[in-house]
Order: C-alpha cells, then sequence, then structure tokens
C-alpha cells in the first residue's frame, strides 16, 4: 500500500505538469483541445491525491509501522479518531493534506465554470496547477509521507497527547482550508491580469470563495485560541506565537480585500490596489507556511527538521517576482479613471479601513520577522513577545473599531454634514452613556474605557442601522416590523451579513478587553479541606485522585466551588505524565459562565506533604469571543448565501466584459 | 489650505501618541513581582508565554528567584538588568526602546501615518469635492447653509430605494 500510496503522488506529479503546460499553452494559442485537457489532467490529480490520502489513511488504520510517517505519530492504543486524524499531525501528512485541498478546490473552480470564464479559466487552471505543482514536487522529493523505514518496530510513537483532542482534530483542516482557499481568488486575480479582462468579473467570480477561505482562516484561529485556552494551561487563548501570527496576516489582509473589492464594484476605483491585497493574502498564506515548516523563526508550533524552509523561501520569491511582474505589466490597464465625489464619503472610510488593516498586518508581520533582523542587523538576538504585539496592535485596534462603528453611518459617494449628524446622535449618545455608566461603575482605566465605549458605539450603529432600514421598509411596505426585518435582511444579505459579522467582531472585542483588563489571579498552597478566594468565588482543596495506565500517570484534584454559602460545582484539575513523551501535561478545569470563567491550574502537589499549589484565574467576558467567532460564523452565511441580485451583477459584468474586449 | 492639512496632521500624530500611551497603561500597574516576571519570557519551548504566565516548573524557579531578588532589596530595574547581563537581551519579552530596537517600536506606527497622510493627499485629488469645502459639521442648531442640490438629493433618494450593498 506504501509504495501503490508513493507511486500515486508520481503520477499526480505528472498529470500536475502536464495540467499547468497543457493550460498555459492553451491560454497562449487559444486552443481549445489544451485547454480541455490541462482541467481533465486537473480534475485526474484531484483523483489521484484522494487515492494517494486513501492509502495514508489505510496505512495509519492498519498500525503499518514500517511506514517511517505512521511510526511516528500513530501508535496501536490511540483511538480510532486520532489515527485518521494523525494524517495530518506532521509535516508531510499535512503537506499532502494541503495538496489534496488545493486540488478539490481547483477541479471544483473547473466545474464551476464550465460555462462561464471559458477566457479567464485557462489561467485560472495554469495558476492552480503551478501551485500544485510546487507542492507536489515537495511531497516527491522532500517530504513522502510514504518513505518506509528498513525495519518495522513493534509499535509507533503517538500522537502529542496534547493534539489528541477533537479541537486539533479539526484545528488544522479548517487552516489550510482557509490557507488554500485564498489560492482560488488569487488565481483568478492573475488570470485577469494574464487575460487582460481587469474589469470587476474576477472579484464578483471569486466573492464567496474569499469569503470562504476568510471564514474557515477565522475559525482556524478561533480553534487554536480556544483550544490553547482549555489545553495549554496558562490561562490565556493568544500568545502571539509566530504561527498564530502568520495564520492572522492573512486573514487581516483578506478582511481588508472583502471591504475594498466593494469600492472597485461600485466605483471602478481600486483596481491595482486590490490585486495588490490578493497577491498580498496569497504571498503571506505561503509565508505562514514557510514559518511554520522552515524553522527560521522558532515556534512551539512549528514542524520540527521539515527541511523544506529554503525551497519554500524561492516558492514564496517566484510567487512575489511572478505576481509583481504581471502587476506592474497591466498597470496602464488597472488605472481607474474614477473619482470620489466627497472626501466624506463611505469609500474614504473604507480605505481607511483598509490602512488600519494592513497597517495591523505590517505590525504583526513586523513583530514576527523583527528578531530575524535584528540578529542579521546587529548579530544579537532579542525576543518580541506579547507586551510588543499588545503595545502596538492595541491603539490601532482602537482606531478600527471606531471606523468599523464610523463606516456604516457614513453614506456612499458623499455624506451631508445633516445626514451625518443625524445618523450619530443616537449611537454616540449610546456610547457616552455607556462611557457615564462605567465611570459611575468605578471604571477608572482609560483603556478599557476607551474600548468599552467604542464597543457601546458600534454596537449602536449597528442596531440603527437594523432599525433603520427595517423600519424604512416598514413604512414603503406597510408590513408588520418583524416581517420588514426578516426580509430586510434577506433583500440585502451582504450588507447585513456584514453588519452581523462587525457584531460579532464587537463581541470579540469586549471578551478582550474584559479578559486582558480585568482579569484576576491567585495562586495558593493548600492542604485538604483548605480554601481560597478568586474574585467572588472560594475554592476547597476536597480530595485528590491519582490512576496510572500503559500511556499516563493521571493526578486528579477535586475542588469544590462556592460562592458564599452557595455550591456552584465541582471543578477537576490535574497534571498528567505521558510516559511514551516523558512530558508532563497540566490539566485545567473551568467554571464557566456568560459573565466570566473560574479557570483553575493545578501547579505543584508535595505527596510528602500534602500541600497542593493552584492557580485560580478569574477570566472576565472570555465566553464573548467564543460567542463572537459563532456570530461571525451566522453573519458570514447570512453575506455568503446565493443572492439573485448578486447573481444579476455578476452576468451583468461578464457582459460588459465581453462587450469591452469585443 | 495648508494650515488645515497640518491641523489634521498635527490631530493625528497627538492621536497615535496618546494611544500608545493609553495601551502602554494596557498592561496595568504591576508592582513588584509582576513588574519583573511580566517582562521576561520563559524558554521552556510551552509557547511565546512571560514568566508571569507560563506555568512550567522554569517559569516556576524564575519567579522564585526574582522574589528573592527583590526581597533582598533590588529594584525592578536591577533585577531585570541582572537577568539581561546574564542571559542576554532575548530573555527580555519585548526589546527594549533604545537604540536600534527603537525602530523596531516606531515602524509600525511611522508606516500607518505614512500610509494616512498619502491617503489623504489621494483621497482629495480622487475627490471632486475638496476637502476644506466638504460641509462636514454645522453650526449647532443649524441648518445647511445653502440649499441641497437638487440632483444630489435625487441621487440619495435612488440610492436609500435600492442600495446596492
Amino acid at each position: 500500500m506504501a509504495q501503490f500510496g508513493s507511486f500515486s503522488l508520481i503520477v499526480a506529479l505528472a498529470a500536475g505538469a502536464w495540467a499547468l503546460v497543457a493550460s498555459a499553452l492553451g491560454a497562449l494559442t487559444r486552443s481549445r483541445s489544451l485547454i480541455e485537457s490541462g482541467e481533465r489532467s486537473s480534475l485526474a490529480v484531484t483523483s489521484i491525491l484522494a487515492i494517494a490520502s486513501c492509502c495514508l489513511s489505510y496505512l495509519f488504520l492498519h498500525d503499518r509501522f514500517d511506514v517511517e510517517y505512521v511510526a511516528s505519530y500513530s501508535s496501536r492504543a490511540m483511538p480510532t479518531l486520532y489515527k485518521i486524524t494523525a494524517f495530518w499531525g506532521g509535516h508531510a501528512g499535512s503537506l499532502l493534506l494541503w495538496v489534496l485541498v488545493l486540488s478539490a478546490f481547483s477541479a471544483l473552480v473547473i466545474l464551476q465554470n464550465r460555462h462561464h470564464n471559458r477566457t479567464l479559466m485557462p489561467f485560472v487552471v495554469a495558476t492552480l496547477s503551478g501551485i500544485t505543482l510546487f507542492f507536489l514536487v515537495l511531497l516527491n522529493y522532500t517530504s513522502n509521507p510514504f518513505a518506509q523505514l528498513a525495519f518495522a518496530p513493534p509499535d509507533g510513537k503517538g500522537l502529542n497527547p496534547q493534539l489528541q483532542t477533537p479541537l486539533m482534530a479539526i484545528h488544522p483542516p479548517c487552516l489550510y482550508l482557509g490557507y488554500v482557499g485564498v489560492s482560488v481568488p488569487y488565481a483568478f486575480g492573475m488570470a485577469a491580469l494574464l487575460s487582460g479582462r481587469v474589469g470587476d468579473v474576477w472579484i464578483r467570480t471569486t466573492r464567496r470563495w474569499t469569503l470562504f477561505a476568510w471564514l474557515f482562516l477565522g475559525i482556524g484561529l478561533l480553534l487554536g485560541g480556544y483550544w490553547a485556552y482549555i489545553e495549554l494551561g496558562w490561562g490565556g487563548y493568544w500568545a502571539w506565537d509566530p504561527v498564530e501570527n502568520a495564520a492572522l496576516m492573512p486573514w487581516l489582509t483578506a478582511t481588508a480585500f472583502l471591504h475594498s473589492v466593494m469600492i472597485q464594484e461600485k466605483k471602478r476605483m481600486l483596481k491595482i490596489w486590490n490585486m495588490v491585497l490578493i497577491i498580498l493574502t496569497f504571498c503571506l498564506s505561503i509565508f505562514g507556511t514557510f514559518v511554520t515548516r522552515s524553522g527560521v523563526i522558532s515556534s512551539v508550533h512549528a514542524f520540527a527538521k521539515s527541511g523544506v524552509g529554503p525551497v519554500l523561501a524561492v516558492f514564496l520569491g517566484s510567487v512575489i517576482a511572478f505576481s509583481v511582474t504581471i502587476l506592474t505589466w497591466r498597470l496602464p490597464m488597472l488605472r481607474s479613471d474614477g473619482r470620489l465625489d466627497s472626501f466624506v464619503s463611505r469609500e474614504s472610510s473604507f480605505l481607511f479601513n483598509n490602512l488600519l488593516l494592513v497597517g495591523i498586518c505590517f505590525a504583526v508581520f513586523w513583530g514576527t520577522i523583527f528578531p530575524v533582523v535584528s540578529e542579521a542587523i546587529r548579530n544579537v538576538k532579542i525576543t518580541v513577545g506579547p507586551p510588543f504585539f499588545n503595545a502596538v496592535n492595541f491603539p490601532l485596534s482602537l482606531a478600527l473599531l471606531a471606523l468599523t462603528g464610523i463606516c456604516p453611518l457614513i453614506a456612499w459617494r458623499r455624506a451631508s454634514a445633516h445626514r451625518l449628524m443625524r445618523a450619530f446622535l443616537y449611537p454616540a449618545s449610546g456610547a457616552m452613556a455607556m462611557f457615564l455608566l462605567l465611570l459611575v461603575f468605578g471604571m477608572r482605566d482609560l483603556s478599557p474605557l476607551i474600548a468599552f465605549t467604542l464597543c457601546a458605539f458600534v454596537f449602536g450603529t449597528l442596531v440603527y442601522e437594523f432599525y433603520r432600514g427595517s423600519r424604512a421598509r416598514q413604512r414603503s411596505t406597510g408590513e408588520p416590523f418583524a416581517s420588514a426585518f426578516v426580509n430586510l435582511v434577506n433583500k440585502n444579505r451582504r450588507r447585513y451579513g456584514g453588519y452581523t459579522v462587525h457584531l460579532g467582531v464587537i463581541l470579540i472585542f469586549t471578551g478582550i478587553v474584559g479578559s486582558s483588563f480585568f482579569r484576576q489571579e491567585v495562586t495558593a498552597s493548600l492542604r485538604r479541606g483548605e480554601s481560597m478566594i478568586a474574585g467572588r468565588y472560594t475554592v476547597r482543596f476536597d480530595d485528590t485522585h491519582s490512576a496510572s495506565n500503559a500511556h499516563a500517570d493521571e493526578f486528579t484534584t477535586v475542588m469544590t466551588v462556592l460562592q458564599g454559602d452557595r455550591r456552584l460545582g465541582t471543578l477537576r484539575p490535574g497534571r498528567n505524565f505521558y510516559k511514551a513523551f516523558n512530558q508532563p501535561s497540566t490539566e485545567v478545569d473551568i467554571y464557566s459562565t456568560l459573565r466570566e470563567d473560574l479557570y483553575l491550574i493545578l501547579i505543584d502537589f508535595d505527596p510528602q506533604t500534602g500541600l497542593a499549589t493552584f492557580k485560580a484565574y478569574v477570566n472576565p467576558l472570555v465566553n464573548w469571543i467564543w460567542i463572537g467567532w459563532v456570530v461571525i460564523f451566522i453573519g458570514t452565511h447570512i453575506a455568503v448565501f446565493p443572492d439573485r441580485r448578486e447573481r444579476a451583477l455578476l452576468a451583468r459584468a461578464r457582459l460588459v466584459e465581453e462587450r469591452g474586449v469585443a | 489650505m495648508l494650515s488645515r492639512c497640518r491641523r489634521a496632521t498635527l490631530a493625528m500624530v497627538l492621536g497615535m501618541t496618546l494611544v500608545p500611551g493609553v495601551a502602554g497603561a494596557a498592561t496595568g500597574p504591576a508592582s513588584g513581582l509582576d513588574s519583573v516576571t511580566e517582562k521576561i519570557i520563559c524558554e521552556c519551548g510551552c509557547s511565546n508565554l512571560t514568566i508571569k504566565n507560563c506555568t512550567c516548573g522554569k517559569a516556576d524557579r524564575v519567579r522564585a528567584d526574582v522574589a528573592v531578588r527583590l526581597s533582598r532589596g533590588q529594584t525592578p530595574d536591577q533585577v531585570l538588568k541582572a537577568y539581561v547581563d546574564e542571559y542576554g537581551e532575548q530573555i527580555l519579552a519585548a526589546p527594549t526602546a533604545k537604540g536600534f530596537n527603537l525602530v523596531g517600536w516606531v515602524l509600525p506606527f511611522a508606516a500607518v501615518l505614512a500610509g494616512a497622510g498619502l491617503l489623504i493627499v489621494v483621497l482629495r485629488r480622487w475627490s471632486r469635492v475638496p476637502f476644506s469645502d466638504a460641509p462636514l459639521l454645522l453650526p449647532l442648531g443649524g441648518q445647511p447653509s445653502t440649499p441641497p442640490d437638487p440632483a444630489f438629493l435625487q441621487r440619495v433618494r435612488e440610492e436609500m430605494e435600492n442600495p446596492e450593498v
């Protein structure tokens, strides 16, 4: 089976190479047979990679430890679920998953566009095949998951125990769906440049792909953060690790892209900027792969010793050179003669929003690579950790938050002062009321005061927008308010889906501010029967339990959580020791409410004295972060649903472009 | 026109310099042990965590050592300096804002400010109505001093009835 898997990868490489050559030649010569051959080859690559993936899954499920990758990431005792997810537990398998997803997306794009975008498609297929081919070369020559050992060990090493959770089972695939999904709009962007059809067809065609990639990058970030929170035992969800940053950066530029394409659609402007953004987003997704797999920037998440760093660096450099060259070549076509009606308009506010999103992305990028820059220039190693990222990004995020509130209130084209005053009146009043309320309740720290006030302002603008739209519809149609609300959202899913996403962002921001500024922390050493006070809670150390099996020694404490005399529940923080990995692991337990989390960690236990040391965090509003992501998920679904008017606009754009070229 | 531009730039610079000050307060008034341990990175390899947050054994030992040094009368700055002398600059969770490291701190803000300046120039060039003439604010309780353009009102009506986005 391993040989068959290896053989499949070689066949996929050959088919991928032909898909690239045939599509490129087909695009240049306009040969229909070559174009179709390229598309068929691309579809064949998908099928072959699906077979290769089945082979690898088979090897995992049948404990074939003669395969080096299986021996490294699986063991006989592992549950079947994790034997399946061990597929992407290491470098080579995750690379296979990456290229499988990419080829599946390519196939979907080909099937979606059998009768559309026929001029763009050969360039799209060539671009996607080029990317696929690169990863197939890696799989065949540097990172073959089917490589066999000279002997078969009796058992495998197994997957890192901290990765054996359902969250980690789906976190990497979600991130890959995001990273790889970005390839589709990038390929269409390149196709638009290469074919000279630089109108807004490529943007409208790929809008849902971009949203899809953006959403899954976001879900990947959420799952990673949630996993860190409940598994790593330090009470937080984001540590500004280089690999975390690598996933955040393309998400930020994709967010900017999703906003700025609206200006191109409405005003035929920013064609160059949109191209720059999608190139940047794609390059950052490759940069993320480079960071994770090169070892140039040290990270806890990185795949150790994968050895593909230089090859990935060359690929990234080639992508940048290719993209910039094509963009420069087509600059005259991309220059627009569109004009803004006014400086004070939604278009302007979107551009400032873009500036801040890209600015935050740059700050994250700069902080991530600054240790390398410092070492190269000064030969001094430094660390750029959370204090830097928090200090730099917090003010930029506040400005972005303010714009999130301001943007919807400013009309497209030109905002009149009278309308602006009217639009700002209620949300600004609400925000001011919130500010005073927080002051009355004793909040004196300026940072959270500003942040919560801005959150209230943005929340107010969004509620006002929903209310104003529903009310206007109610007046014009005579529908009841609830029906008017539903129909309003239904008639303009893109706008109100976007506003729903903004609501989610507000919830997340509120949660981050709450949990960052008002976290309480207590450390105490207790004997059985003794208690510690953490915020509003009394936590009593009642008992301990020990258990041992072939894989781990497990030690658990039993803690009763009380508020006053009222018993709220039992928490069981503990520490496990995994024998195969010679690795201790903190097992936290959390008492979670909408208001706050009581997060309990067992730091140490001395069996001689019976003294246990605990750390308790009271993390306010953490659940708002997870709920915010759910709201973003819902909002994206509203925005991404098929929309008759969007389809009509796409058809019109295609017609305009056909006429323009003819 | 120039003075307006200068005022806008000044306001932006002031805003940017004020807000990092706010962010500086983001870490809160930590004293003693926290003020040192939140500035030292834990090199245990668990994650990108400071000694204050990390729960590994190494972090425990560093916390204990810092507590001892502080109890002996060393100031937080002296403790930090001792750690830097022993382990090098990389022991700090963030680069000091001195010398070349200052570039690390300033560049993100400088880039955003430069971008904002460029954007204002571009937007003014693109705008049919110059920034100085844009009706941004009204006198309190006042009405627009000039009657609204009928064509503009018509366009607003159309947009309200058929919002594209």
